[in-house]
């Protein structure tokens, strides 16, 4: 019981001390509030356009398919079980057959315009097929591989050089990406430490006192890096506001910009995004505290 | 019981502030620690609350070997062993209770305690209701006494005083040492640190005399010569 009470008793100390000084820094602790809101509506703004991105390259490598071509006169059983293996198969997220019929369809459709050339075709010459999504288009060859080795398969055809431009780029935007965030939450906590740090160096005798009087580590610790939180989350809620009032309009104006390009209509998104810079601002307040305050600690 | 055994202390800088001291300090005992500056009385003090390490030899409190410690372990220590310094060391923007209070609420005492045992130690040193002034607005002796009862509000069983009469006038200084007597009656061990030639006469206490690192001197009920 009294073991409870003087935890509570430091929990209480440390968040009283933390709004206190928070309070009577207050141009200091606005200073590391407004730092940590700029870089947290960048890192946003990254984080926007990444996502967005993500979206839009995965409903196009969705549209990566392999074509897997087959032989004539093959058994309709040994169709059915190429089906069955390849539905089984790891890579492959969906398989769909396309009877020789089936292919002159919409071959017919596809050239409706042109009812002429397809006067000059005479019986089916086309071949039935097997169309195959992957799971993840860096596979693909992978897959071309197996197919080739099925006995029904004639032939197997892909663009690799599509999926390739297509992967560079994807890969390219999500590094980059996330390159610019980790630069970015090393930029901000630079910034908490050191306004913590002036804070920190303007109770330095408090601190030293504090040890001179048997306050454990933490104790000296916490309030400071509760500060550091609260900065950390002042920035984050300013940032999700303006974020929030902005991410709207200016995605119904990209909408109308480009149409043909999917974007990430998530309804929860803006609440994702906004727990994920509250989460930075709490990661990085507490860090930038710790590390500002650990200097301070040997006495 | 404080226990020095074979310690010596080399700063990094080569300075030799302590040189094979050995020296037992019984429960309840007073004292007086005197030497010239340099004479390696404050060494001894940051030995005691383990701010330093000594280079050779060891440095026992109640039968705990202080270069054992773990570091979590130092705050308890130093609420054992409290100090008082010379330039007092109190928090300008905190009132004098709050200065006081400060050191019970690092170790979490809930707040009725604090209430009650702040009081008491303010009365103790001769300062009931100026709870609520702040330390500038006080006298030099009434600062020092500020800076004694926080180091004993946690009842510790040992006080360490550096220099503690330094910066006060004969008479302050005078009143502070009888404050420092009530409370070693009261069962508290004092190590006294001073250079002060006519506290020490006065007192006839047990004297340890250091010089250039070495215990020069140590007798019961003595002199500062």
């Amino acid at each position: 019981m009294r073991a409870v009470i003087r935890a509570f008793e430091v929990v209480r100390y440390a968040v009283v001390t933390a709004a206190v000084n928070f309070w009577r820094h207050r141009s200091m602790s606005a200073a590391a509030v407004f730092a940590a809101a700029v870089m947290m509506l960048m890192l946003n703004g990254f984080v926007i356009v990444v996502s967005n991105l993500n979206v839009a390259m995965g409903a196009l490598e969705q549209k990566v398919n392999v074509i897997a071509y087959l032989k004539e006169e093959v058994p309709q059983a040994d169709i059915i079980k190429l089906q069955e293996r390849l539905r089984a198969n790891s890579l492959v997220a969906e398989a769909a057959f396309l009877s020789k019929d089936d292919a002159m369809e919409r071959l017919k459709q596809q050239l409706a315009d042109r009812k002429d050339l397809l006067e000059m075709v005479t019986g089916n010459p086309l071949p039935a097929s097997v169309e195959v999504r992957l799971k993840d288009a860096n596979r693909i060859s992978d897959l071309a591989g197996q197919l080739r080795a099925e006995a029904v398969v004639e032939d197997v055809a892909l663009q690799q050089d599509v999926v390739d431009n297509l992967l560079r780029i994807t890969n390219f935007a999500r590094v980059a990406g996330a390159g610019m965030v980790v630069g970015l939450i090393g930029i901000t906590l630079f910034v908490i430490v050191n306004t913590i740090r002036l804070a920190v160096y303007a109770r330095r005798q408090e601190i030293e006192i504090m040890k001179l009087v048997g306050a454990t580590d933490w104790f000296i610790r916490w309030p400071f890096v509760l500060e550091g939180i609260f900065c950390g989350l002042a920035g984050a809620a300013l940032t999700s506001v303006l974020v929030e009032a902005a991410y709207q309009p200016m995605q119904l104006q990209f909408l109308s910009l480009v149409q043909f390009l999917p974007v990430n209509l998530d309804p929860t998104f803006p609440l994702k995004l906004a727990a994920l810079t509250a989460g930075v601002g709490v990661f990085i307040g507490a860090a930038g505290s710790y590390i500002s305050v650990r200097r301070f600690l040997d006495v | 019981m404080i226990v020095l055994h074979n310690v010596c202390k080399t700063y990094p800088n080569g300075v030799c502030a302590l040189d094979n001291v050995d020296l037992q300090i019984p429960e309840r005992d007073f004292v007086f620690l005197v030497g010239p500056s340099g004479a390696g009385k404050s060494t001894f003090i940051r030995l005691l609350i383990r701010e330093e390490l000594p280079t050779s030899g060891r440095v026992f409190i109640d039968g705990q070997d202080l270069a054992r410690l773990r570091r979590s372990q130092i705050p308890h220590l130093r609420r054992k062993v409290s100090v008082i310094f010379q330039d007092f060391k109190l928090l300008p923007h905190k009132t004098v209770f709050e200065n006081v209070a400060f050191a019970l609420e690092v170790s979490g005492y809930s707040r009725p305690d604090v209430q009650q045992m702040v009081p008491e130690t303010l009365d103790l040193v001769g300062l009931a209701g100026k709870g609520d002034r702040y330390p500038g607005l006080l006298s030099g002796g009434e600062q020092q006494r500020v800076a004694i009862a926080r180091a004993l509000v946690r009842r510790p069983s040992i006080l360490v005083a550096d220099e503690p009469t330094g910066n006060l006038d004969p008479d302050t200084a005078a009143q502070t040492v009888q404050l420092l007597v009530r409370v070693n009656a009261l069962g508290t061990t004092i190590v006294f640190a001073t250079h002060n030639s006519e506290l020490v006469n006065t007192m006839r206490r047990r004297v340890v005399a250091l010089e250039g690192g070495r215990i020069v001197r140590d007798q019961p009920n003595a002199g500062y010569e």
